[in-house]
This record gives structure tokens, sequence and C-alpha cells, in this order.
């Protein structure tokens, strides 16, 4: 089976609707269950792809073929977009790309499925010890503050996980700041900031007369900068080269809710490929 | 040939949709649960799939004719293939369903409220009348001072943990799991979109639950009569909407616990215990009917059934890739169904005992009916 890994960075804020309410967030992210990452399902992904392949003038048989209908699967299968990289803002730098042994570990393993590549990450122990400053590994900034969270350095990033992020980033100026900008935290600590560290909007509708509110609610966003990643995979030959048409004039994929207010758009990296077809 | 062990992990979540219709458009599309484990027809066909893609098959129509004799032809033809499972394994562990005469109640543990093993179940001393004549029901041994006892539902013992039940002991409870120690379900949302209007079309959203495996839980399947030139790809199709997994394959013997034959043959008493869900054999006329007390257990003759903790039927259908269409539910014991036997002839006891890891019932070589034979409880010894 032909595969291919496609880096996505968001170049918006992101939304992808989790269609339910928790909190007093009225409209929060859609997260994995058994990890509360924030995720975009691999139903969105393709109903964008499908979006994309329309906005091309593909015919129905042609959107067929690749993506399918009601009573036949289609060539194309898309797996859900994964969290890699989260932006966190910090008091003391710039903000800082997060991520965790989890994420970086999960990657590892995609990348082998995906890719057949043997080029393994080292595997990082990043604990929190009780009644001690949680650590993180990264360019050496002394004490880091992320959100209102006290981070102390625990030594440098592991060798070669920089340049195994590279091929992810659309842009060369963008992943060229990686060395300045990537933290790895303890996967506890990823967790909250993953479900507690996603900007906030209020939103609202005003009363077209007397200007006052009609409507207020409060949505979450991924923010713009996030980097996520996508396996594509064909069950017949030849519908991974139709979607990289997709891509070639223009590697820009809108994902998720509020496009008319500029969200959900993605750039997309060259793809990476693997698999045998 | 050996038997080889072909574990799947996901790419990301799954979904195995259980007999409701499930269909683009219709009503009813709200909350749509995934089944998990999956049962064994869905596991099989993706398996087959997957060899005939490494046999050179593109996916799309019949696979070759040359692949009929070892792959099957299909739903129900498969070949030379023969399955056992399948069972979720926890960090290289397989995990077995627990027998339901084993009772617990719900305790504080540090992490979390746990069901854990208190009693097991076994016939009752005196026979009581009913509408199935004189049986002796299955009782708990002992009761606990406080709470209620509760079947092992949605429980998972490791295969040592497996040994001691049949050994009539209390597993160890880190050899448990309960399923959401394993997997959790994830509530997704779908919508078709217009795509002139940027806006959701009209009575197409839907929000089927998938499953999200834990770290380092995955779904193994054992398989005999595979060729040994004959590989699967690393990546296949697995379930409902076209979900990856991830398969990795290797030489494996079956998982069994062990038989305690010495206390059965001291005893002369067993428990018959179904591993996986079990087709009962249909007479002429169709009907299914159900092993009574006082008659022979399917295959396993020189002995009487004398109780019974048997589950409600499940209802297990699969999805007929060939004709797009799902095929027809059939009601299955489900597995953890326990049997309480006792020899009628001392001299069956060695051909019975053959039977553990065996399979009894309709559809063998799918894996349905697996049974393993253990030793009655009795207060005398246990450690409960």
């Amino acid at each position: 089976m032909k595969t291919m890994l496609y880096g996505l960075l968001a170049e918006s804020p992101i939304h992808p609707g989790a269609g339910q309410s928790t909190g007093f967030v009225d409209l929060p992210v859609a997260r994995e269950a058994a990890t509360d990452y924030p995720v975009i399902v691999g139903s969105g992904m393709k109903g964008a792809l499908l979006g994309m392949a329309r906005d091309h003038d593909w015919d129905e048989s042609q959107r067929n073929d690749v993506f399918g209908k009601h009573d036949n699967a289609g060539g194309l299968l898309v797996s859900d977009a994964r969290l890699l990289l989260l932006p966190v803002r910090s008091l003391t730098s710039s903000y800082m790309w997060l991520t965790c042994p989890h994420l970086i570990d999960r990657y590892d393993r995609d990348r082998k499925r995906t890719l057949d590549s043997d080029d393994q990450l080292q595997s990082i122990v990043l604990e929190d010890v009780a009644e001690q400053p949680p650590q993180y590994l990264g360019p050496d900034v002394g004490e880091l503050f992320l959100e209102e969270r006290q981070f102390a350095r625990a030594g440098d990033l592991p060798d070669g996980l920089i340049e195994t992020l590279i091929p992810l980033f659309a842009h060369d100026k963008a992943s060229a700041r990686l060395s300045k900008q990537l933290v790895v935290v303890s996967d506890d600590s990823f967790t909250w900031f993953a479900r507690y560290g996603l900007p906030v909007n209020a939103r609202n509708i005003l009363n077209e007369k007397n200007k006052t509110s009609k409507n207020l609610w409060y949505e979450e966003t991924l923010p713009p900068d996030s980097l996520f990643y996508c396996l594509l995979a064909e069950r017949s030959a030849g519908a991974l080269g139709k979607v990289n048409e997709l891509f070639g004039k223009r590697p820009y994929i809108q994902v998720g809710g509020n496009e008319t207010i500029g969200h959900g758009w993605f750039a997309l990296s060259a793809p990476q490929e693997g698999g045998t077809q | 040939m050996n038997t080889r062990m072909i574990s799947f992990s996901p790419v990301d979540a799954w979904f195995f949709r259980d007999g409701r219709p499930y269909h683009l458009g219709e009503s009813g599309q709200t909350d749509v649960q995934s089944l998990f484990p999956p049962h064994a027809p869905t596991v099989i066909g993706t398996v087959r799939a997957a060899l005939a893609r490494g046999q050179g098959w593109d996916g799309r129509g019949a696979w070759n004719n040359d692949l009929h004799s070892t792959l099957g032809n299909g739903a129900h033809d498969i070949g030379a293939l023969r399955f056992t499972g399948p069972f979720l394994t926890r960090k290289q562990q397989t995990l077995l369903p627990v027998p339901l005469h084993l009772l617990g109640g719900l305790r504080e543990l540090s992490d979390a409220v746990r069901w854990t093993p208190t009693t097991f179940l076994a016939p009752s001393e005196t026979a009581l009348e009913c509408d199935l004549g004189n049986v002796r029901f299955p009782v708990p041994l002992n009761h606990p001072k406080e709470g209620q006892l509760k079947e092992p539902a949605e429980m998972w013992v490791t295969v040592d943990g497996y040994s001691r039940i049949l050994r009539g002991e209390s597993p160890e409870q880190d050899s448990l799991f309960h399923s959401d120690q394993l997997w959790k379900t994830e509530s997704r949302v779908g919508l078709a979109r217009d795509h002139a209007s940027r806006s959701a079309e009209e009575g197409k959203l839907y929000s089927p639950s998938f499953v999200r495996l834990h770290k380092e839980v995955q779904l193994a399947v054992w398989v005999d009569g595979i060729p040994d030139d004959w590989t699967i790809p690393d990546l296949n199709t697995f379930g409902g909407e076209s979900r990856l997994a991830h398969c990795e394959t290797e030489q494996s013997e079956r998982p069994l616990p062990e038989v305690p034959a010495d206390k059965i043959r001291e005893s002369g008493r067993f428990t018959v215990s179904l591993l996986t869900p079990m087709l009962l054999p249909s007479t002429a006329t169709g009907q299914q009917t159900h092993p009574q007390p006082g008659e022979t257990l399917h295959s396993l003759s020189g002995a009487k059934i004398v109780s019974a903790c048997v589950g409600k039927p499940i209802r297990i259908g699969g999805w007929n890739s060939v004709h797009r269409e799902p095929e027809p539910l059939l009601a299955y014991l489900p597995a953890g169904s326990t049997w309480f036997c006792e020899l009628t002839r001392p001299d069956a006891l060695d051909s019975l005992l053959k039977m553990h890891g065996q399979t009894i019932g309709d559809k063998p070589d799918h894996g349905f009916g697996q049974i393993v034979i253990g030793a009655w409880p009795t207060s005398k010894g246990d450690t409960l």
C-alpha cells in the first residue's frame, strides 16, 4: 500500500469542532478520548480534501473514484491529523513549540509504519517529580515560564529531533526557528497545556439598532503555527497521485469551522512517501 | 506451517458498527456506538484481504482464483485458514474475558474504583424444581459482609490470571483490567457540507462513537494455514469508515491458560468456559438448542452438564464486501459463559482434557466456541 505523510502547519487559528460543549467553552475543539490531545478527525480531513477537489473542478466520477460514494468506498484512505507541536505563550521569551515524549514516540512510530523508516529517534525519559519544578528539554533560557507554570531546564533536545521535524514544515523560515523555540516537557505537563492552554475567543452578535449583545459565546481554537501531520494511503493505485495534483499548484488546505472569518488554513509540506505500490 | 500471531494497532481510532443501520441520510445517526473488540468475522475478513494484497490483489473486485485454496472464496469459505481469537493484548500480554462464574464487588483502589473478585459460583448442593426440571442452580460460595456481588462485566484477565481462575483461585488484581483501562470511546461529529452554500446539508449530521486504544494495547488474532512465504502488508484498512491498522506478524503459540488436570482427576468435576462466542449448532429445522442440565455439552462425551452460568446471547453478523451488504445476524453465546460438568465415564477424562483450548459448536475454524477446562471451585482451598 502506497503511503504519504504530510506536515500541516497552521497559518491561522484552527477550529475543528467537537459538536458538544463540556464546560464554560461553548464550542471546544475535538479531542482524542484517551489522551485529550486536540485532533482533526479523518472524516473532516477527507471532507476538506473533497472540497478542494470540487474547487479544482473534478467531475463526479473522479471524485467518487478517489473519495467514494454512499455504497462504494473510494481509493483514498485518510488518517486523523495528529498534533505534534503546540505553540504556548511564554513570559520570558517568544512563544515556544511544545511537544512531549509520547507525541514524539507516536510520530516516530507513524514514520516507521508510513515511510518504512528505520532511523529511530532516541527515546526520551522526562517525568515530573512531586515538589520539584517540572523540567524541560530545549534551548537554554534558564527558568522557563509557560502560561502560569514554571519549568527548570533538564538538558538539550535529543539528537536528530529537529532534523526529523523539518520535513513537516512548509516554510524553511519557520523550521529555522525550531532550535530556539522547540521545547519538550513531560507527557503530564503537555496534557495540561493541551487541555487548558488553547486560545478561547469570545464572539458576539450585536443588535443592529442599539448595538447591545444578542448572543455571546466562547469558542476554542488551535493557535497559528500549531503543527499537525496526516497520513494518506491508497486502497487502489492512482488515488494518491491525484491528491498530490491538488496540492501541486497551491499547497494550502482549509479544514474545520469558521472559514469565513479566516480560520482553518494549513500550509502543507512536501509529502514524505513510503509503502509499496 | 506454524501459527502466526497478527497484531493490529490503530493508526488513530477505529469504528466497528453493530447490526443497526448506518446509512447516509437516514435518521437515527446520532451516538452510533462502536463495538469493541470486533467479532471474528471482521478480523478474519481483514486478515484474508491483507493476505490477498500481499499476493498482489489490488483491493478491488474478486481476488485471483489461485488464492481460493488458501484464502477461500466469499464470506463463509475461509479456505485453509484457521483462526483463534481475536483477543486483546496489553504490553505483549494476551487478555481473555473473565469467566462468568467469578463474581466480585466494586472496591476503591489507589487509582479508581475497580471490580475485584470476591467469590466463585458453584452448583448448589440441593436441586430446585423449576421449568427445566430439578436443577442445581449456581450459588455464591461466600457472601461478602457488605456490598453486592457483580458479574465481571467488561473485565479482562491475563493468561496467568486465567490459570488461577481455572484452579479455583483468585486472580491477582494486577492481572485484571476493565475495558476503560484498555480503550476509550470517542464521540465524533460529522456532516455533509453543501459545497455551494458552505453550510451543513439538512439531515446529514451524524455522530459515531469511535474507539481509541490506550498506549500499548493491541488486538491480536492467531492464524494457522498461512503459507510460510506469504507476507501481510504493514498497513491495512480495518473496520468501518476505512480506518487504518498497522499489522505486525510473528510466529507465536496460541495463548492458553493451564488446565488443572490433577484437581479435575481427583474430583471428577470440571468447568468449561468459553474464551470466544459460541454458535450453537442448528437442528434440521434451523432452531438452535441450548445444552440442558443432564445432557452432554457438544463434543464433550463422557460428561454431563450439572449447571451453568451463561450470558445473554449476542448477535453477530459481519460485512459482506463482495455484495456490499451486512451478513445476517446470528445469536451466539457470549465469551465467559461457563458450564459445570461431572464425569459420567471416568475413562473419558483424558479425551476431555484434550479438548482444553479446542473449539465446540459451529464455525470452529473461525475461532468461535474456543473452550478452556478448569476445576470446580470449592470453598475449601480457594484463596478468595
